[in-house]
């Protein structure tokens, strides 16, 4: 180091495209390094926006994903399900114990509003009534059918199921306890669910 | 996939392999959050960046952290230097308004000495701020005797000149956040300052009597 020559060091002088332009994104930036439950604090007692976009930006994609395939891939009906999670999840955050992990209490409450539009709508999201119909379209046809859209072909009854266990990793019991079924249903659900998606899958290959 | 009640490896691995993430659109998290500025959830109004994404921090009592407070905070700290120089006289330091006056048309490694040289006359300003606190204890006394005995400072003063030098450690620290964003440590300095602002102006705390200039 020449004579009269300052180190800097980290502070970042010496590389300004690094910081961040205001003082919002300072905000942001700390916000980000809060815990969930720090943010629910700040909203809670204070309103705090910041906080709760945060917190949005955390939690939202993992529940997107969860809601968008309960749904079959629809991405407007997924939106209004996401808007209402988390309006009932503001509103009740004072409410929360934190005796689980947040995330698990937005997916419930996110689940919890899948099983109200499928009232609404007047779909089962635990029975499949009659004879199912494969309902493989022409847009399907010689083209492989993947997962994802094998998923999306399932009447909501099977699909319910077959995500919260298999993909979500919930425990028939657990299935039980959230959707007000009993073990053996949630076991019926599966194993139906379970057939309809290599029925699905076969024909997609044998038609590719 | 087999006919079997149990998925296969390659089922589970298909499975596994599955999306876990799906960013929702942009529009939406803007949809919720006016909503819930609507129901009083979070604060009704928002910082007026131009830019239209960078949001302040609300307060339960309609107050809100502007940047103009923060500034007004940097501004106040210049009263402090300003009292610096008077109590400087007696420590026989050198004036911080010079330094600041010279912070312009400087280059990094000066503004770093000046940086040095502010930050000490910040530190001696509060180290005789602190004495004359220390003389107000030992006294007992609401008004504080200069140096020739005089009475310069009141009780409240003092508590506003214990404020001013806050709201400049809070002004620095936020300037240091800016320059060195990965900072931890930094960004908890930042943090403890934020959160004691959030209890002293807000949650029904009692408003500070400062004088902003």
């Amino acid at each position: 180091m020449a004579a009269g020559e300052i180190r800097l060091g980290k502070a970042g002088l010496n590389r300004p495209e690094a910081r961040p332009k205001s003082r919002n994104e300072i905000r942001r930036h700390m916000a980000d390094q809060r815990s969930d439950r720090e943010l629910a604090d700040l909203i809670v007692r204070g309103g705090d926006e910041e906080a709760f976009r945060a917190l949005y930006r955390r939690h939202s994609p993992k529940v997107f994903q969860f809601v968008l395939r309960l749904l079959g891939g629809d991405v407007a009906e997924a939106e209004d399900v996401m808007q209402e999670t988390w309006l009932r999840a503001a509103r009740a955050l004072g409410a929360f114990r934190w005796e689980s992990a947040f995330s698990s209490w937005l997916s419930g409450i996110a689940l919890n509003r899948v099983r109200e539009l499928a009232r609404k709508k007047r779909r089962s999201l635990v029975q499949v009534d009659g004879d199912w119909e494969m309902a493989v379209g022409p847009s399907d046809a010689g083209r492989r059918i993947d997962l994802e859209r094998a998923l999306a072909l399932l009447p909501p009854g099977f699909r319910t199921v077959l995500v919260l266990h298999d993909v979500e990793g919930f425990t028939h019991r657990e299935i039980g306890e959230r959707l007000g079924i009993t073990d053996g249903t949630s076991k019926s659900q599966l194993h139906g669910a379970r057939r309809a998606v290599r029925r699905i899958m076969s024909l997609g290959a044998e038609t590719a | 996939m087999t006919d079997e009640d149990e998925l296969t490896p390659e089922e589970k691995m298909a499975f596994q392999r599955l999306p876990r993430e799906a960013d929702p659109s942009r529009i939406l998290e803007e949809r919720i959050v006016r909503s819930l500025r609507d129901q009083g959830v979070l604060g009704s109004t928002r910082e007026a960046d131009g830019a239209g994404t960078g949001l302040g921090r609300t307060r339960p009592g309609g107050q809100w952290l502007r940047p103009w407070m923060v500034g007004a905070a940097v501004a106040a700290s210049l009263v402090l230097f300003a009292s610096g120089i008077f109590l400087g006289q007696r420590l026989g330091s050198q004036s911080a308004a010079q330094a600041f006056l010279a912070v312009r048309e400087q280059d990094a490694g000066q503004l770093a000495l000046t940086i040095q040289e502010a930050g000490s006359a910040y530190v001696s300003a509060l180290a005789a701020l602190g004495e004359l606190r220390a003389g107000e204890l030992r006294d007992d006394l609401g008004a504080q005797p200069g140096p020739g005995g005089n009475p310069l400072f009141s009780a409240s003063e003092m508590e506003q000149g214990r404020e001013v030098a806050l709201g400049a450690l809070y002004g620095a620290a936020y300037e240091l956040a800016r320059m060195s964003p990965d900072d931890a440590d930094v960004l908890r300095v930042l943090q403890i300052l934020e959160d004691r602002q959030a209890r002293e102006e807000g949650y029904g705390g009692v408003p500070r009597n400062v004088v902003w200039f």
